[in-house]
C-alpha cells in the first residue's frame, strides 16, 4: 500500500510518521514554497513523533511535484487546514487515477467540495473519497523532522464515498494508527461533517467571552477561562440544535459529550464544563485566544453556516446557529453567511436533501 | 403667582429625592407610597422631612406623607411618578381613577409611559384634560442611606423632557427648571417618543452584558460594567448600535441625539470621540460603579423595555434593525426567555394599528 500526505504542516508531518513507523512507503508534498525544512526533509527523508507517542521512520520520499507525489499512490491523505483544499484540489484533481483513495483530515465539507470541482474540470474518475471527524491528534512542529504530539485521541471517526467502501479504508488506515488512534465508521460524509466538535465548542464561548479576550488574549483559556457553567449549557443547546438537525437529515450524530468522551476518554460526567474540568480534559493547558481568531473567523463560515443552511434546506428553523453566524459578522464586520460555505459553494444547491445524502454516501 | 402643588408618586430612591428637591424649594409636596406601611414610611409620615447629600446636600419639610393616592393627588397640580417601568402599570390603575382635568403628569424616566398611560386610560373609559411629561433618564444617580436622606451619587447637568401635548412642555419645563435651578437644566424634546428613543440605556447597557457574560458570571461581585465591560471594541460596537437608533429615528422623523453627545450632555463635556475615550474621561461617573449579573436588569429591563419596542418601531416603519434584533435574540437565548412577546410590544402600548404618523401624533 503506497501512501502520498497531500501538506507539509503539523498535521501531515505527523501523519507522514505514523506511516513510515509501519513500514510503508509514503512520500510527503509540499503545496507552497521550497522552505529550508522541506530541502532537510527531502535530503534526510526520515520524519519523527515525541510526546504523547514515540515513532517514526523512513519516507519514501518528498516532492514539491504533484504529479510524481500521486503517481502510484493508492492513498492521497490530504492533511491541511480547509481553506486549502479548494486550492489543493485544482492541482490534484488532473493527476487523480481511477481506484485512488482520497482521505481527508479532517473532512470539513471537503467532498462536495472535491465532487464539484471535479464536475467542473470535466474529470471524472473512479475515486473513494473519505473524511475524518477531527485530526486524530493536537500536535505541533518542534524541529524540521519532528513533530511533538500533546495529545493523542483514543477514537475518531471516518466516513467514505461510496459508502460501501468504508470498511475496506478503515482497515488500511486503523493498520495504519494500530495500537495508537482507532477510526470508527460512519454512515456516510456528511455525518462526519456534522461531528465536527469546533461547531459546539468555539465559536459561542468566544462570543459570550468577546470583551475578556480582547483584555487579556494572551492568558485567557478558551476552555478553562470560557467555557462557564453558563455558557456550557447554553452551548449544550446549540448542540441539541445540530443533533436535531442530524435527525432531519436521517443522520446519526453523538452529542458534544459523548464524542469527547470517545476522543479523550470517558468519565461520567454529564456537562460539557465538568468534561472540560475533568482529569480527561487535554484542555487545561491551551493557552491564548483572540477575538479575530479562527474559533469566528473559520468556524462559523465553515461549520455553523453549512450545518445551518442545510437545515434551512429541510424546512428547519436553527435559530441558534444562525443568531451564532450573525453575531460573529456583526463583531467581525463580515458577512459570514453569504461569504462563508453555502449550498452553493458546496454545489448542491439545487439538490433535494435526499440527492445531497445520497451524494456523498 | 399661585404656589404650584407637588404629589410624588413612588417611595425608592429616586421619589425621595424628588421630594427633597422640592421640599428644598420651600413648595409643597406630598410622598405616595405605593406598597405597604413600613417602618421607613411610618418615620417620614411622623417626621415629614427628607434630605439629599452627597453630590448636593439640600433638603426640607413635606406637606404630607401617605398610602391613600386619592388624598395624595387631591388639588395637585404636578403628579410625579418616579418608580422602576414595571411599576408604572400597577400605579397609573390606581391613580387614573382619580385624576382631575388640568393636572399634569411627569414620569421620570418615561419609559414609553405616555403611551401606556393613554391606553389604560381609554381602557379605563376615564377622559381627562392632563398633560403627561416623561424625562430620558432620571436626574442623578442616588440611593437611600436612611428612612429621609438619600445619598446622591452624581448629579447630571442637563436631560431632555417631552410634554404631550407639546405645546404645554414649555410650562411644564419651566416649573421644573424652577425646582431644580441651579442644579439640573431640563431641555425641550419634540414628543414623548423621542425621550422614549433617547433612553441611552438601551445602548450603553445589554451589548456590553452580553459580550462580557462569560466574565461577569465568573467575577461579578468585582465586575465594573462600564469600566471592564467596555472595551475598545465593544465601544465600536455599541457606537454602531446606537447609530441604528439614530436612523430608527430619522426614518420615524425623530431627531435623537446621539449617546455620546448624551453623556456629554448629562456629565460634563470634553473632546472624547468614543464611549470608551468618555468612559475613562475625568467626567466619567462609572469609575466606581461595581457589580454585575448575567440576570441584571441591563438585559431583563432593557432589552424588553427600550431595544423591543425600538426594534418593532423600525419594523413597522419598514426598517431593519439587525443590531437591535441581534441583542434581543442573544438576551432571549441566554435567559430563556421570549423578549419580544414579552417585552414592550406595540400592543402593550396599544399602537399595533396606528400608523407611524398616528403614533407620532398621539405622543405630540
Amino acid at each position: 500500500m503506497r501512501f502520498a500526505v497531500l501538506g507539509s504542516g503539523n498535521g501531515a508531518r505527523a501523519w507522514c510518521a505514523q506511516i513510515a513507523a509501519k513500514g510503508y512507503p509514503v512520500v510527503m508534498w509540499e503545496p507552497l514554497e521550497e522552505t529550508d525544512d522541506f530541502k532537510k526533509i527531502r535530503e534526510e527523508k526520515e520524519m519523527f513523533l515525541e510526546g504523547n507517542m514515540s515513532l517514526g521512520g523512513k519516507l519514501a520520499g518528498a516532492t514539491m511535484d504533484i504529479a510524481e507525489a500521486m503517481e502510484g499512490a493508492d492513498y492521497l491523505l490530504v492533511i491541511v487546514p480547509s481553506f486549502a483544499h479548494e486550492p489543493i484540489f485544482k492541482k490534484m484533481i488532473p493527476h487523480l487515477k481511477d481506484g485512488q483513495n482520497v482521505v481527508v483530515v479532517p473532512g470539513n465539507f471537503a467532498g462536495f467540495r472535491l465532487k464539484k470541482m471535479m464536475d467542473e474540470m470535466g474529470v471524472e474518475k473512479d475515486i473513494i473519497i473519505s473524511e475524518t471527524d477531527t485530526m486524530p491528534y493536537a500536535c505541533r512542529i518542534d524541529t524540521y523532522n519532528t513533530v511533538m504530539v500533546f495529545k493523542k485521541k483514543y477514537k475518531i471517526r471516518m466516513g467514505t464515498c461510496p459508502s460501501a467502501k468504508n470498511a475496506e479504508v478503515l482497515d488500511v488506515i486503523n493498520d495504519a494508527f494500530d495500537g495508537h488512534v482507532e477510526f470508527l465508521p460512519a454512515k456516510n460524509l456528511l455525518e462526519v461533517d456534522f461531528e465536527n466538535i469546533n461547531y459546539t465548542l468555539h465559536p459561542f464561548p468566544v462570543i459570550l467571552n468577546y470583551g475578556e479576550i480582547e483584555k487579556n488574549g494572551k492568558t485567557f483559556r478558551h476552555y478553562m477561562d470560557g467555557i462557564t457553567p453558563e455558557a456550557s449549557k447554553k452551548m449544550w443547546k446549540m448542540d441539541e440544535e445540530r443533533l436535531a438537525i442530524g435527525r432531519k437529515l436521517g443522520l446519526e450524530l453523538q452529542d458534544v459529550l459523548t464524542q469527547l468522551k470517545m476522543y479523550y476518554g470517558d468519565n461520567d460526567t454529564t456537562t460539557i464544563y465538568d468534561y472540560v474540568n475533568s482529569d480527561q480534559s487535554p484542555y487545561k493547558d491551551l493557552v491564548g485566544q483572540s477575538i479575530m481568531g479562527r474559533y469566528l473567523a473559520e468556524d462559523v463560515p465553515g461549520v455553523v453556516v453549512p450545518i445551518m443552511l442545510l437545515a434551512e434546506k429541510a424546512g428547519m428553523d436553527a435559530p441558534i446557529s444562525r443568531l451564532v453566524a450573525e453575531i460573529a459578522s456583526l463583531l467581525h464586520d463580515r458577512d459570514y453567511i453569504g461569504g462563508g460555505t453555502t449550498l452553493e459553494t458546496l454545489g448542491i444547491a439545487e439538490k433535494t436533501v435526499d440527492e445531497i445524502i445520497e451524494m456523498i454516501s | 403667582m399661585k404656589t404650584t402643588k407637588f404629589t410624588v408618586l413612588g417611595s425608592g430612591n429616586g421619589a425621595r429625592a424628588w421630594c427633597a428637591q422640592i421640599a428644598a424649594k420651600g413648595l409643597p409636596v406630598v410622598m405616595w407610597e405605593p406598597l405597604e406601611a413600613t417602618e421607613d414610611y411610618l418615620k417620614l409620615k411622623e417626621e415629614k422631612e427628607i434630605y439629599l447629600e452627597g453630590d448636593m446636600n439640600i433638603g426640607g419639610s413635606l406637606a404630607g406623607v401617605t398610602m391613600d393616592v386619592q388624598e395624595a393627588m387631591d388639588g395637585a397640580e404636578f403628579i410625579l411618578v418616579i418608580v422602576p417601568s414595571f411599576a408604572h402599570e400597577p400605579i397609573f390603575r390606581k391613580m387614573i381613577p382619580q385624576l382631575k382635568d388640568g393636572q399634569n403628569i411627569v414620569v421620570v424616566p418615561g419609559n414609553f409611559a405616555g403611551f401606556r398611560l393613554k391606553k389604560m386610560m381609554k381602557e379605563a373609559g376615564v377622559e381627562r384634560n392632563i398633560t403627561i411629561s416623561e424625562m430620558t433618564t432620571m436626574p442623578y444617580a442616588c440611593r437611600i442611606r436612611n428612612y429621609k436622606t438619600v445619598t446622591v451619587y452624581k448629579k447630571k447637568f442637563a436631560l431632555g423632557m417631552g410634554t404631550s401635548p407639546k405645546d404645554r412642555n414649555g410650562y411644564v419645563m419651566d416649573i421644573l427648571n424652577d425646582v431644580f435651578a441651579g442644579y439640573v437644566k431640563y431641555l425641550p424634546a419634540d414628543n414623548l417618543l423621542q425621550v422614549d428613543l433617547d433612553n441611552g440605556n438601551c445602548i450603553v447597557h445589554p451589548l456590553p452584558v452580553l459580550l462580557n457574560y462569560g466574565e461577569i458570571e465568573k467575577n461579578g461581585d468585582t465586575y465594573r460594567h462600564y469600566i471592564d465591560g467596555i472595551t475598545p471594541l465593544i465601544s465600536e460596537q455599541i457606537m454602531k448600535m446606537d447609530e441604528e437608533r439614530i436612523s430608527i429615528g430619522k426614518k420615524l422623523g425623530l431627531e435623537l441625539t446621539p449617546n455620546l453627545t448624551q453623556l456629554k450632555m448629562f456629565y460634563g463635556q470634553n473632546d472624547s470621540e468614543t464611549i470608551y475615550d468618555y468612559v475613562h474621561s475625568p467626567e466619567s461617573p462609572y469609575f466606581d460603579l461595581v457589580g454585575q449579573s448575567v440576570n441584571s436588569r441591563y438585559l431583563k429591563e432593557d432589552v424588553p423595555g427600550i431595544v423591543v419596542p425600538l426594534m418593532l418601531l423600525a419594523k413597522k416603519a419598514g426598517m431593519e434593525a439587525p443590531i437591535c434584533e441581534l441583542v434581543v435574540k442573544l438576551a432571549s437565548q441566554l435567559h430563556g426567555v421570549d423578549y419580544v412577546a414579552e417585552g414592550t410590544n406595540l400592543k402593550t402600548l396599544g399602537i399595533e394599528d396606528l400608523t407611524i404618523e398616528e403614533i407620532v401624533r398621539m405622543v405630540s
